[in-house]
């Protein structure tokens, strides 16, 4: 009966499904991508047969650019996501379960980075740190596990509250096997929060290399907008260039966030059939 | 009130901590601001020492920090000394002329973001599960999902290239001389309707969420079936019986959006060339201008302290036990 | 003499992710002008359904799939929006329950009883205010409370105001939806008074839902008992106390406290899953008498005995003979 309902959930079925296609591109990019998207054609061409999204202001052939990209925006978008979650996480669930002091401190701690504006901060660390992209997939890890680590803590916070946690503590099953019964609990929470911030990597990475800190020697979603910023090609009436990417990051991004709610919903066995009048 | 000083005199000491090493950050960086001085200006080497004692990086290192902090924290509006980029002028005259734009564009966003999010919001949750609700919501995770780079350039090409509506650029038309006239005050107008459009495009869906979704959980409570009961207009439930309660979430959300809100207005004064802190910021670090820089983080760190300290305070006033505790 | 509230084998459900609730499965039942009618069954027997059911505030994913509801002669399963505002609260009003979340925590008091009275009738704030005040005084609330918001008032209070605003209108039928749960013993004792006194001054007739069958044993003329969605026994208290028909009841009465507080009983099982009955009569799997014939064909209610009805095979066969 749940997978049923899983089923009949059309917004998780379109968010898998996009998650599911752009995943195939990324890995089949070499069979799907019909030129090399660093060889210069004619430039400013629009749709035709032999380059289905036209070129940009150097001649490269946006399609294949495109299918090429989803590769590292995708990498670089799970990448970042998985480290976040991961560092954050266990930060998180250690600030929790251990002694209010050290949760304090801990807690200071992420502030102060809490504190400052994710974007300059982005660009201040990639500055600092130089080009390349797996200085942005660091960069964005330092910038956004505290806001996970503080999801984390909370829920952690929440649950110690809880009986059933009172009475596995008599038990004595000692902080590691409270945790491994804690992760079923956290398991949405962790579901949902690695959703939002593979949209929010794959949306920041792009924004990094639209401001030129990105790595211009590797072909991503981001790296194309910059490019069509960079060369004004848009002066010249070639929509295209900047088009197609923004398209493919703001269609991922609408997957993800369909699937988040989807899963969500599941979790909640919440009615869709509700209405208030 | 013990309590409030103490915590008064514990921020202070975190304020100054954080100028410090705010102080030391461009001396972290690879290029650090001797360097700099040297290669990238690519002046001679008189040039070059004159610089230095103009930006008083001659002086031994603890001068310096001192010479810093006496500018930073006993001086209001702060001295950082002259920009890199733009010398002679001085950071905080660049950084208080670039300023009003900001603040200009960025009030104007918030209160239509939250207008705007919050009546769609109720709506959607009124209409659920209607045609205009999935529209609407719809349009709303598209809008939510879109880096606010690209949405901008999509304003551009379709508002300022295709149908030529508004300009795509600048804050103002520079062929207008005088300022507070008419004609003036009608450009700016003109000039900010897109970027604002950017921001709010990006942002107000939040609200809608929010909205949309506590009003959905309130729609459930036992008193709008008393209100149904009494026999209430759809209409006068929506608004003043569900409404009422369920904008509460939207409301703190608002009190907070500010610092949420500017990697957006960065962005978006990046492609609109819009002369506002977020532009100026964005050149400073990419060129390296480490006084503008920390000209501008002293305003980031400076007013987010003042925000807690103020959240605090209304802490303090509304709630007795803390008060007395 | 016409029964002011006709219940005609009315079926409600809801039509969830999960299947069809049905929630009410044929009930038919009368409430004469001035009688106090109450309603016993367990949580899951579609009691408060019905209630909502009554006054057309059933919302989706629910439904009222068949029957009618005649109130004053005129059926409201059939009336438009603008019909039920003239039925809603002016001809049946209902107090709903626990009165915890039932008052809008952001409005004053007096303002949501002058929200009922200004809906129906054109009189001014001033004029509305006065006759909360006297509304309030009516129920035995201090009218210096009339400006506070909910959350001030303690649980007797509410439920006061509740009460309060239902009599407003002066409605022919007042629906009581479970009144004092959630209230401790004493102002339990103190509502039911003045629902008494009310029921005797302003003579409306009263629908009374509850679980605690004692309360209502106590209270009212006559007693419907529900199970599974439909009505198993209906009679007069008096009837229901000294012969109890239905096994069902029979069990209800057995299981309240014993005057010496020595034992415990409970009727054995648990209410059906509504989503997916059992064929037959559906009180079977607890019941002690059944046969099987009973797990064959849902019995009709039948009246027994002169206004004594039953749903019962055993009970109709054994009448019969």
């Amino acid at each position: 009966m749940i997978r049923k309902y899983i089923i009949k959930n059309k917004k998780g079925v379109f968010g898998i499904s996009v998650l599911f296609l752009f995943g195939l591109i990324a890995v089949l990019a070499p069979y799907l991508a019909t030129r090399n998207p660093w060889e210069s054609f004619k430039p400013n061409l629009g749709i035709s047969k032999e380059h289905l999204l036209g070129t940009d202001l150097l001649g490269r052939d946006v399609f294949s650019q495109l299918i090429w990209g989803s590769r590292i925006s995708l990498l670089v978008g799970v990448g970042s996501a998985a480290g976040i979650l991961i560092f954050g996480s266990l930060v998180g669930l250690a600030s929790a379960l251990s002694s209010p002091f050290m949760d304090e401190i801990l807690m200071r701690f992420t502030d102060i980075i809490l504190y400052i504006p994710k974007l300059p901060l982005l660009i201040f660390l990639a500055m600092m740190l130089g080009r390349g992209f797996l200085n942005v997939v660091l960069v964005m890890i330092f910038t956004m596990w505290p806001q996970t680590a503080r999801i984390i803590r909370s829920e952690v916070l929440s649950l110690k509250q809880r009986p059933f946690v009172e009475a596995v503590k008599v038990l004595g099953v000692g902080t590691f096997g409270l945790v491994k019964i804690l992760i079923p609990h956290i398991l949405p929470l962790l579901l949902a929060s690695l959703t939002n911030l593979t949209i929010w990597a794959v949306v920041y990475e792009a924004s990094l290399s639209f401001l030129g800190l990105g790595d211009p020697s590797v072909i991503t979603w981001g790296t194309m907008l910059y490019y069509a910023h960079v060369s004004g090609v848009i002066f010249i009436g070639n929509y295209i260039p900047i088009v197609a990417p923004g398209l493919c990051i703001t269609i991922f991004g609408v997957g993800m966030h369909y699937l988040a709610s989807a899963i969500q919903d599941v979790y909640a066995q919440r009615t869709r059939l509700w209405k208030p009048f | 009130m013990k309590y409030f000083l103490r915590r008064l005199s514990l921020v202070f000491f975190a304020w100054v901590f954080a100028l410090i090493i705010l102080f030391f950050l461009p001396r972290l960086m690879p290029v650090g601001p001797e360097a700099l001085l040297a290669d990238r200006f690519r002046l001679p080497e008189e040039a070059v020492l004159l610089m230095r004692k103009e930006f008083g990086l001659d002086l031994p290192i603890t001068t310096q920090l001192l010479r810093f902090l006496q500018n930073v924290v006993f001086k209001f509006p702060p001295d950082f000394g002259y920009s890199y980029i733009n010398y002679p002028v001085r950071v905080k005259d660049i950084i208080l002329s670039h300023l009003p734009w900001t603040v200009y564009l960025m009030m104007s966003s918030l209160m239509v973001t939250f207008l705007l999010g919050s009546v769609t919001g109720i709506i959607a949750a009124w209409k659920r599960g209607t045609k205009l609700e999935g529209i609407l919501s719809l349009l709303a995770i598209f809008c939510l999902s879109s880096p606010v780079f690209w949405l901008s350039y999509i304003l551009i090409i379709v508002f300022a290239f295709v149908f030529r509506v508004f300009p795509p650029a600048g804050a103002y038309s520079v062929t207008i001389t005088s300022t507070f006239s008419l004609q003036f005050i009608g450009s700016v107008l003109r000039h900010s309707v897109l970027p604002m459009l950017a921001i709010v495009l990006t942002q107000a869906p939040s609200y809608f969420l929010l909205v949309r979704d506590n009003m959905s959980l309130v729609f459930k409570e036992d008193y709008v079936i008393t209100a149904m009961a009494k026999g209430v207009k759809e209409r006068t439930i929506v608004f003043k019986h569900v409404a009422r309660n369920a904008l509460l979430p939207a409301v703190s959300l608002f009190g907070t959006q500010v610092g949420l809100m500017l990697g957006g207005q960065i962005m978006v004064e990046a492609v609109f060339s819009y002369p506002g802190v977020g532009k100026l910021i964005v050149d400073a670090i990419l060129g390296l201008d480490y006084p503008v820089v920390i000209g501008f983080f002293y305003i980031i760190i400076t007013l987010g302290i003042i925000m807690s300290i103020v959240t605090d305070f209304v802490y303090i006033i509304i709630d007795p036990r803390v008060r007395y505790g | 003499m016409e029964a002011i509230l006709r219940i005609n084998d009315l079926y409600v459900s809801y039509f969830t992710n999960f299947g069809e609730v049905k929630a009410v499965n044929g009930v038919t039942l009368n409430l004469n002008p001035g009688e106090k009618l109450g309603v016993a069954g367990e949580s899951g027997s579609g009691k408060s359904t019905l209630a909502l059911a009554i006054m057309r505030l059933i919302r989706p994913p629910g439904r009222i799939i068949r029957g009618a509801i005649y109130i004053n002669g005129k059926d409201v399963t059939k009336m438009s929006e603008r019909e039920l505002r003239g039925v809603r609260w002016k001809q049946v009003a209902m107090v709903f329950q626990g009165a915890m979340n039932a008052l809008n925590p952001t409005h004053r008091v007096a303002f949501q009883i002058m929200e009922a009275i200004r809906i129906h009738e054109k009189i001014n704030k001033k004029e509305a205010f006065k006759k909360a005040i006297n509304l309030l005084s009516l129920v035995g609330v201090d009218p210096a409370r009339a400006k506070d918001y909910p959350f001030q008032l303690s649980g007797g209070m509410k439920q006061r105001v509740m009460i309060a605003m239902a009599i407003a209108l002066n409605p022919s039928v007042l629906i009581a939806d479970e009144p004092t749960t959630a209230l401790d013993v004493v102002t339990q004792r103190k509502i039911l008074a003045l629902l008494k006194e009310l029921h005797d001054r302003l003579k409306f007739s009263l629908l009374m839902i509850s679980h605690d069958i004692d309360l209502l044993l106590h209270f009212c003329d006559s007693i419907a008992v529900m199970y599974a969605g439909q009505i198993v026994e209906q009679s007069s208290t008096k009837n229901i106390v000294q012969h109890p028909m239905h096994p069902y009841t029979a069990g209800l009465l057995k299981a309240r406290f014993r005057s010496n507080f020595k034992e415990f009983w409970s009727i054995k099982g648990s209410p059906p899953d509504l989503i997916s009955l059992p064929p037959g009569c559906r009180f079977r799997p607890r019941c002690d008498m059944a046969s099987e014939e009973c797990a064959r064909e849902n019995p009709e209610l039948i009246e027994v005995k002169p206004y004594h009805f039953v749903r019962c095979l055993k009970v109709q066969d054994a009448a019969e003979n």
